[in-house]
């Protein structure tokens, strides 16, 4: 289960030689938040090594609700459809 | 991407109230492995304290003040130091590292025989994360930060308490709350990705508040609200779903899920005033330690930026850990100490090989791999 399936990520901007992405955590307290914005950024940078620039932002507005989760993430935590 | 997408969404952004965090404020993960090392210093001195007191080695020679200090060293200088280190990584403000500082150097201190520097600076470390924790919640506010925030209020009536002579045993309450009520609400967060009701919600909150008045009023009053928490994170914890996957997630769920059981059954000892040693190491030991090795894998990279990754090894302690502790509460339900103290050196040797085992895994998996 991905963190786009999770709905955790908001919005992604894609310019010319820049990508920039809000994202989201269940919780401001969880201290994997750091953590994840610096992996989510390696991976863009993993991907596509020429970016002048790579932001991730980790966002608390809007809230994360579960409506955010996918279709099939949503069935798989026995969400009725 | 036309003009219009762009300007949709860059109006959407400024709906968004952004975090960014200068690296200034986050302190590099060889300072928090620092902090660590303090909190660990704690453990170490603990379990040698518990150990020494339940007679299972002599001549403690330096190691003799932690004899007295078994539950403060565990409780304040390794559990307070850990949980206010990962609360500081998630606030990302540098004041906030103060918290875990002072709890290292609390215990520490105290081991030092520093006795009321030791106990002074306990109490600064709960308040540092008091402030945290309600800085978090007024960042996003839940029911979940909000627990957090109450049980680091817990922990620092505790401290204060503590500091000001009261003996442990009669602020064990605060220091059950604040450990319960941390891992609950960190649980609660977690479980909203499966359907809840409004009544599962509400439920949560009154165990909560009636853990905190419990604290006031006695440990039996404690027990019941143990009790009432543990059902209801069986009921409704996503462990009960993860427990069917495979890999991290399925080891996750069984530490939670058998930390559970050992939650109610300590509720039901501190309920009915039996056993103190085999209610407070069921709590203690069976509850927070298994969701310790549970949660290791997870809050490990976040912390230090190496990962710990799953290896079935991690079954092996966990299994011990379980299994000793059955033996200690056996015993000291029997009445038969050495039983009990044999269950005793059990858990010891089960905390220093999930530490081995744990160690081995970042540094294997790490090799050659710079500090991020």
């Amino acid at each position: 289960m991905s963190i786009v399936d999770l709905g955790l990520v908001y919005d992604v901007h894609c310019a010319e030689d820049e990508v920039r992405v809000d994202m989201t955590l269940t919780s401001p307290s969880c201290p994997l938040g750091p953590y994840m914005v610096d992996e989510a950024t390696a991976a863009i940078r993993a991907v596509l090594p020429d970016l002048r620039d790579v932001r991730v932002n980790l966002v608390w507005e809007p809230p994360w609700t579960p409506e955010r989760m996918s279709e099939e993430a949503r069935t798989r935590f026995g969400w009725p459809s | 991407m036309d003009a219009g997408t762009h300007e949709r969404r860059s109006a959407y952004a400024l709906r968004l109230a952004v975090l960014t965090v200068p690296a200034a404020r986050r302190l590099p993960p060889q300072g928090r492995l620092l902090l660590l090392f303090l909190g660990f210093a704690c453990l170490v001195a603990g379990i040698a304290g518990g150990l020494l007191r339940a007679g299972v080695a002599q001549a403690p020679g330096p190691l003799a003040p932690a004899i007295g200090l078994h539950g403060v060293l565990m409780v304040c200088g390794f559990l307070g130091t850990v949980i206010s280190l990962e609360r500081a990584v998630a606030l990302e403000r540098g004041w906030a590292y103060a918290a875990p500082v002072a709890c290292g150097a609390g215990g520490i201190a105290l081991l030092a025989q520093a006795t009321s520097a030791g106990f002074w600076l306990l109490a600064a470390g709960a308040a540092v994360l008091l402030a945290a924790s309600t800085m978090l919640a007024a960042r996003r506010w839940s029911l979940e930060s909000g627990t957090l925030a109450a049980a680091a209020g817990c922990w620092l009536a505790g401290n204060v308490l503590l500091a000001l002579g009261v003996p442990v045993g009669a602020l064990l309450g605060w220091w059950i709350a604040f450990l319960a009520l941390t891992i609950g609400a960190e649980r609660l967060e977690l479980s909203r990705y499966l359907p809840r009701s409004r009544a599962a919600h509400g439920l949560f909150a009154a165990i909560a508040l009636s853990m905190v008045a419990a604290a006031f009023v006695s440990l039996r009053l404690t027990g019941l609200t143990l009790v009432a928490l543990a059902g209801w994170l069986l009921a409704y914890d996503l462990a009960r779903k993860t427990l069917f996957s495979k890999g991290l997630a399925r080891y996750i769920a069984a530490c939670l899920l058998a930390g559970y059981a050992w939650l109610a059954l300590g509720g039901v000892l501190f309920a009915v005033n039996a056993a103190f040693d085999a209610a407070v190491h069921a709590v203690l030991v069976g509850f927070v330690f298994s969701m310790i090795f549970g949660h290791a894998p997870v809050i490990v990279p976040a912390v230090l930026r190496r990962a710990l990754p799953y290896t079935p090894w991690l079954y092996l302690p966990l299994a011990l850990l379980h299994g000793s502790l059955a033996v200690r509460v056996a015993g000291g339900l029997a009445g038969e100490q050495a039983i009990r103290v044999a269950g005793s050196a059990g858990n010891a040797v089960a905390i220093a090989l999930f530490v081995a085992t744990a160690a081995a895994q970042v540094i294997h998996k790490s090799e050659g791999r710079s500090w991020r």
